[in-house]
């Protein structure tokens, strides 16, 4: 059984959920026996360049797809020639963009975020780095010293107290 | 239309409203009252006149651009639409509340002598204050007189976001705003103060409620999760004691004098002199020195009082000098304000990243906390015993008072006797030995502190905290006191020893910064990095497989 199959690139990293698919257009192709809907493996007629609208784009141009009829994205994480004009494309589901909205709209704990609204200041953070060199600054306070210039007690038996407190 | 500075702003407060309390549920928000009186329309809105900024709407809606209600608004980073400025931005913190579902947004709220607030769902049904039961992130808006939002939106989505990044900058200080470090070229706008430079007003003029936490991150806690205790935690100041009012001298057998040099020679001429009356003292002393209790220098400017004629025992001598009129004399060293945002405005200006040491005169140098000062006022106070050259030290902090007391010594003795310089010398001696046991007790345990504590070697230890700990803890000084403390620097100063710091200015948008929240991912959607703790992971229609990918990935990290 043939299917449709949505030739792009992406850009976006790995990690991240919402990546931009930049579609190069549709081909068509089979899914090789004994392989899963997880990794494919398709089986597609062509030469080594793929016309797309008009374009021709060699498909090893290609690193991202979308099959509609298995409702998911998939990395192309390699291509193998079978013989002349047939080629094989592996993919590897990308759970992140195929379950995108899915996955935003679940509620989590958050350990870090790079959200700047609320940052929480006082948390310890083990990502900041500090210099083996740490900043020593001395600093007065505001108020009497004591008697550059000390003064001389005597205290001696008798006379009545000498103070008057 | 009214045009307002900073200088029409005569209070900025913040307030707590209760929302309940059995959940502990609160809307913290800021006041801003004018002294004029601002009247906005436009051709959504009737005719509002203010003298207490207010918050119009949340979110503002127009036909042409409508926005997902059901979106919270938020801040982000960046943007690449940004629509017209010209308003105040109402930065609303921690709206807490009890029910997701009664609750999309806060909707509108008044600050026109009375607290009001009402949330509306999608469906437009509203609510009162006691339904609000969700943390709603939000940021509101006070308008200042333009008919735009500064609303903004990534490229293809659908809605539309508050962008604090997009606002124009500041240019002038506090009571001169105006726009010109932004690429408007609309007139409207000249004259009108600058929504960023009046956040940042706010912010820096923002005294937090919960003084203890300044940066509250982390949502109420359940009463059932505990930390919910009900101490009192208003401190019960331990004040300075007042001096005491009973001394020795006033027993009427000590004298204290504060001779001078030539005073104290004279003295000395008179009790070898044929005037001293060495038959009448026989009968109660030996020699002369036994009526001699003591004489010393001692580095406090002492109470006098009128020349009197010094008295040896029961012997009126003819030198006359002041005599001492208070034993314990009070020594203010004065004050040190301890600001909260003082070197990195974080965590790291706390123990144990920042480390402060206080040198007391006649004491030394001690280890103290600063977590103990940090917000408030050092004072150090000494009360000095004038007879015996003890001193008690007294280091308070403006909320709590007396915080430690130390302990010493500051008169010199001068020997009158062989055996008192005898006494003199061995108690230097003893003083010396003390000194060396100080440093050599302080090396060893610095050296030991970090396999104390556990650090080496620890997968999960902090660096920061790590490379603070490993540092060793010296002591700075041994025990000053007595002759010593007179030569040695005769005020107190602190030494602080604080990290010095190594952040890239966007570093957060690869790492993120500590978070300790509860919210949907959507709501940090376009933030950059995320990392989640926690997460009871629905996802319809993925593979277990797919899950558990999904479910790693959230917690190694994701750019949502």
């Amino acid at each position: 059984m043939s299917f449709d199959i949505q030739l792009g690139y992406t850009e976006s990293p790995r990690n991240k959920v919402s990546k931009v698919f930049h579609s190069y257009g549709t081909l068509s192709g089979t899914l090789k026996n004994e392989t899963s809907i997880l990794n494919p493996t398709i089986i597609m007629r062509n030469d080594d360049s793929v016309s797309f609208n008009a374009d021709t784009i060699p498909v090893t141009k290609c690193n991202y797809m979308y099959i509609s009829n298995f409702h998911r994205y998939y990395y192309i994480v390699d291509f193998q020639s079978i013989r002349n004009s047939v080629f094989e494309i592996v993919g590897k589901v990308d759970p992140l963009k195929t379950f995108e909205s899915e996955i935003l709209s679940n509620t989590g704990y958050i350990l870090r975020s790079a959200s700047r609204s609320n940052v929480t200041r006082y948390l310890d953070d083990d990502k900041i780095k500090i210099y083996a060199n740490p900043h020593v600054v001395t600093k007065k306070l505001t108020g009497e010293t004591f008697a550059k210039n000390p003064t001389f007690i005597l205290a001696v038996s008798g006379g009545g107290g000498g103070t008057s407190s | 239309m009214a045009t307002i500075t900073l200088d029409n702003i005569t209070s900025i407060d913040e307030y707590r409203l209760p929302l309940n309390t059995t959940r502990k549920s609160y809307i913290d928000y800021f006041v801003i009252k004018l002294n004029t009186s601002l009247t906005y329309s436009d051709s959504y809105d009737s005719t509002i006149t203010l003298n207490t900024l207010g918050v119009k709407k949340l979110p503002y809606q127009t036909a042409e651009e409508p926005i997902n209600v059901n979106t919270p608004i938020e801040i982000l980073p960046s943007n690449t639409e940004v629509f017209n400025d010209g308003h105040i931005i109402y930065l609303m913190k921690n709206v807490y509340a009890n029910s997701e579902a009664n609750i999309q947004y806060v909707a509108s709220i008044s600050f026109n002598g009375s607290q009001n607030i009402a949330g509306i769902n999608s469906a437009g049904t509203t609510y009162s204050a006691s339904d609000i039961a969700y943390i709603v992130p939000m940021a509101c808006f006070l308008f200042v007189g333009t008919n735009n939002y500064v609303y903004s939106k990534t490229a293809g989505a659908s809605t539309y976001k508050l962008d604090i990044t997009q606002i124009t900058q500041p240019t002038a200080t506090v009571g001169g705003f105006y726009y010109t470090d932004y690429n408007f070229s609309d007139s409207r706008f000249s004259g009108y103060p600058s929504s960023y430079a009046l956040v940042q007003h706010l912010e820096n003029n923002y005294t937090p409620t919960d003084t203890n936490n300044p940066h509250p991150g982390g949502d109420q806690p359940d009463p059932d999760d505990g930390g919910d205790g009900d101490f009192d935690y208003t401190p019960d100041p331990i004040d300075i004691p007042d001096l005491p009012t009973v001394t020795a001298t006033s027993s009427g057998l000590v004298s204290l004098y504060a001779p001078t040099s030539d005073q104290l020679k004279a003295l000395a001429d008179f009790l070898w002199s044929d005037a001293f009356s060495l038959e009448s003292f026989k009968k109660l002393f030996n020699n002369p020195m036994d009526a001699i209790l003591g004489l010393y220098l001692i580095p406090v400017n002492v109470g006098t009082g009128a020349a009197k004629e010094i008295t040896v025992g029961n012997i009126v001598s003819t030198v006359s000098c002041n005599t001492v009129t208070t034993q314990y004399v009070a020594v203010d060293c004065g004050t040190f304000t301890f600001s909260k945002s003082a070197f990195t405005n974080s965590f790291l200006d706390w123990s144990p990243y920042t480390k402060c040491y206080l040198y007391l005169p006649f004491i030394g140098t001690q280890e103290i906390n600063i977590d103990e000062f940090m917000g408030t006022t050092m004072h150090v106070v000494y009360h000095v015993d004038v007879m015996t050259g003890a001193m008690l030290c007294y280091v308070a902090n403006s909320t709590d008072g007396v915080i430690y007391e130390y302990m010493g010594q500051c008169s010199e003795n001068i020997p009158l006797s062989s055996s008192s310089y005898s006494n003199t010398i061995g108690s230097i001696l003893n003083a010396a030995a003390s000194v060396g046991g100080v440093v050599a007790t302080a090396v060893t345990g610095g050296a030991a502190a970090p396999a104390a504590l556990g650090l080496l070697g620890g997968a999960s230890t902090a660096t920061a905290q790590a490379a603070s700990s490993l540092k060793p803890s010296v002591s700075h000084s041994g025990n000053i006191g007595g002759g010593a403390g007179i030569m040695s620097v005769n005020y107190p100063y602190l030494i602080f020893i604080t990290p010095r710091t190594d952040i890239s200015s966007s570093q957060y948008k690869y790492t993120g910064t500590p978070s300790n929240k509860v919210t949907k991912l959507s709501n940090l959607s376009g933030s950059g990095f995320n990392q989640i703790e926690a997460i009871n992971l629905s996802v319809k229609g993925a593979t277990d497989t797919e899950i558990a990918e999904i479910d790693a990935t959230l917690k190694a990290g994701v750019i949502l």
